[in-house]
């Protein structure tokens, strides 16, 4: 990928197509041009849709005819595990490889609403279970700016392509990092909204008390964009809820040092001191806070999201939809779908999830991974009675190479910074924070904001002055 | 490592069969996870109930969905093996 080339925001594009500067159509072909030249490489997508010239050409009359959405003609790629009604929706996995969608998800609903191009069904690790998308049963997803490295996942698809031009934008799934992890990974803006901001209907649960749809972008102008069309309260999921956010403005910024100790990256850390040099010259005050449960919030995730998602996908028995496999008994249809419909992940993550919750280990750890989830909350709760937003390096590293963190462990550290958010609901975002040298690359790394629940506005606030700093 | 037996019945439970490179591989993976995951027993959790979550759970009205029968053909369309308007499964209860 060539560096340093400016690439397109939303808001210019949708600026130049209101001034006649450009066409949706236009758009649309410097996306298909890019995906000529990287897809081959980086292997984003797991299908462009046929349909996208004429959906593009169909925006434009819109547009002439001066209707179309607040989104009308922008290219948007979709995570495939969000549904969108007569398109393959696989989640990444052999189990649901021939699996149509019968409806639109929410999310698409909206955006279908708001004007927005679909161009394709973006690649993630198996059911979104992954930091690398390695686990993706299709293909394995490239970092464009260094092939030899993952994009992160699981929405690993989501971001290289964003990164790369495939779509000017981008919608992933974040259950302990998945939009937040590649966005830092492959030098994009990525959003995790307050848990039950965006609605759930139509994506492929994973951790239903965790996961949340948000956006993949170039700035943080065009998360900002984005969330306002997807967001909202929805009678289909039962824990959405209207956001009613304060304007108060962000003065000052916490930093649980004691976290940011042990491995991570000089590097890392040496960009992340500069950011908070430069915010603190643009007049933020940057205070350390304690939160005492925060090193036992990825234990507690590992804990909480197996036993929720062991019991989301216990639906797949190939029986009512799905990958089927032909046994001697009913019992040997549902092991033997499941045992071949799955991937090795997942299965390791079921397996972890049914363990937690049997009878007899139930209360050491799913019961007690309740109550720390509860304590973690009120760690933030207090804090946020001092600060107004919290910052932390993304992730401790920036891309790992392919096939350097074998064992699951190692691999679930990657998610150390972003799984506390997921767990107390509140929204986080990630922001490039430059880049370091690796192996004589410059590989991106991003800075992540945290906030109280619903306090986006306050999140697009600082990202937008995190943007504003220079790294040289 | 956990125990061959363990392992297996764990999968019994989770309604999967597993490859014998998987049952090599996932003895001792889900030793150290299990290990790892274990160190929440050292928490000392505080009185928290002054906390209130952002989300709370909701309960729709009564009333008509949609149409009955209106999706009867797409959802069946989507089953591995059917027989008219059902979905074919095996025998639950033996002879």
């Amino acid at each position: 990928m060539e560096k340093g080339e400016r690439q397109t925001t939303i808001v210019d594009a949708l600026k130049q197509m209101d001034n006649k500067e450009c066409s949706a159509l236009e758009l649309t072909e410097s996306c298909l041009a890019h995906i000529n030249t990287y897809e081959s490489d980086v292997d984003a997508y797991l299908e462009v849709f046929d349909s996208l010239r004429d959906d593009a050409k169909q925006a434009d009359t819109k547009r002439q005819q001066g209707e179309g959405g607040i989104l009308c003609g922008v290219p948007i790629a979709i995570k495939d595990n969000i549904l969108m009604k007569g398109k393959k929706s696989t989640a990444g996995s052999k189990m649901l490889e021939t699996y149509t969608a019968v409806y639109d998800a929410t999310v698409i609903e909206k955006l279908k609403h708001a004007g927005a191009v679909i161009v394709g069904r973006a690649n993630l690790d198996e059911f979104a279970m992954g930091s690398s998308t390695e686990n993706s049963a299709f293909k394995t997803t490239k970092n464009p700016h260094d092939f030899s490295r993952v994009p992160g996942g699981s929405s690993g698809g989501s971001a290289a392509l964003v990164a790369y031009g495939g779509a000017l934008v981008a919608l992933g799934s974040d259950t302990g990092g998945s939009i937040r992890q590649p966005a830092s990974f492959c030098g994009v803006v990525g959003l995790k909204p307050t848990y039950g901001s965006v609605s759930r209907y139509g994506l492929t649960a994973m951790g239903s008390s965790l996961d949340v749809i948000g956006p993949l972008t170039r700035s943080v102008a065009d998360a900002e964009l984005l969330y306002s069309v997807i967001s909202g309260r929805d009678p289909q999921d039962a824990t959405s809820l209207t956001c009613h956010s304060d304007k108060k403005p962000v003065r000052t910024i916490g930093v649980p040092r004691h976290f940011l100790r042990e491995g991570i990256d000089s590097d890392v850390v040496k960009n992340f001191d500069k950011a908070l040099e430069g915010l603190k010259d643009q007049g933020y005050t940057i205070q350390d806070i304690e939160l005492p449960t925060i090193n036992y919030a990825l234990a507690t995730y590992y804990i909480v999201m197996p036993a929720e998602a062991s019991t989301n996908l216990a639906r797949f028995d190939g029986v009512r939809y799905g990958y089927h496999e032909e046994g001697e008994t009913l019992l040997e249809d549902y092991t033997h779908s499941r045992g071949r419909g799955f991937g090795k992940e997942v299965k390791r993550r079921i397996l972890i999830g049914t363990y937690v919750l049997s009878s007899g280990y139930y209360d050491a750890y799913y019961v007690k991974a309740q109550a720390v989830r509860h304590a973690l909350r009120s760690d933030f709760a207090e804090a946020f009675s001092h600060v107004d937003v919290i910052m932390t390096p993304t992730t401790p590293t920036p891309a790992f190479r392919f096939g350097d963190k074998k064992d699951p462990l190692s691999m679930y550290l990657a998610d150390i910074f972003t799984v506390p958010s997921n767990l107390t609901g509140m929204p986080a975002l990630s922001v490039p924070m430059g880049e370091v040298l690796c192996d004589g690359k410059m590989l991106p790394v991003g800075l992540q904001i945290m906030a109280p629940h619903c306090g986006e506005k306050q999140l697009f606030e600082v990202g937008k002055d995190v943007e504003k700093l220079t790294w040289n | 490592m956990i125990e061959k037996e363990q392992l297996a019945k764990l999968a019994l439970l989770a309604r999967v069969t597993l490859s014998d490179e998987e049952e090599g591989a996932f003895r001792s993976d889900i030793e150290a996870i299990l290990g790892y995951i274990k160190e929440i027993e050292n928490v000392r959790i505080k009185n928290t109930d002054s906390v209130v979550d952002a989300v709370h759970n909701v309960f729709r009205d009564d009333g008509e969905a949609h149409e009955s029968g209106i999706f009867t053909t797409e959802l069946l369309n989507a089953a591995p093996q059917r027989e008219g308007d059902y979905i074919k499964v095996k025998r639950i209860l033996g002879n």
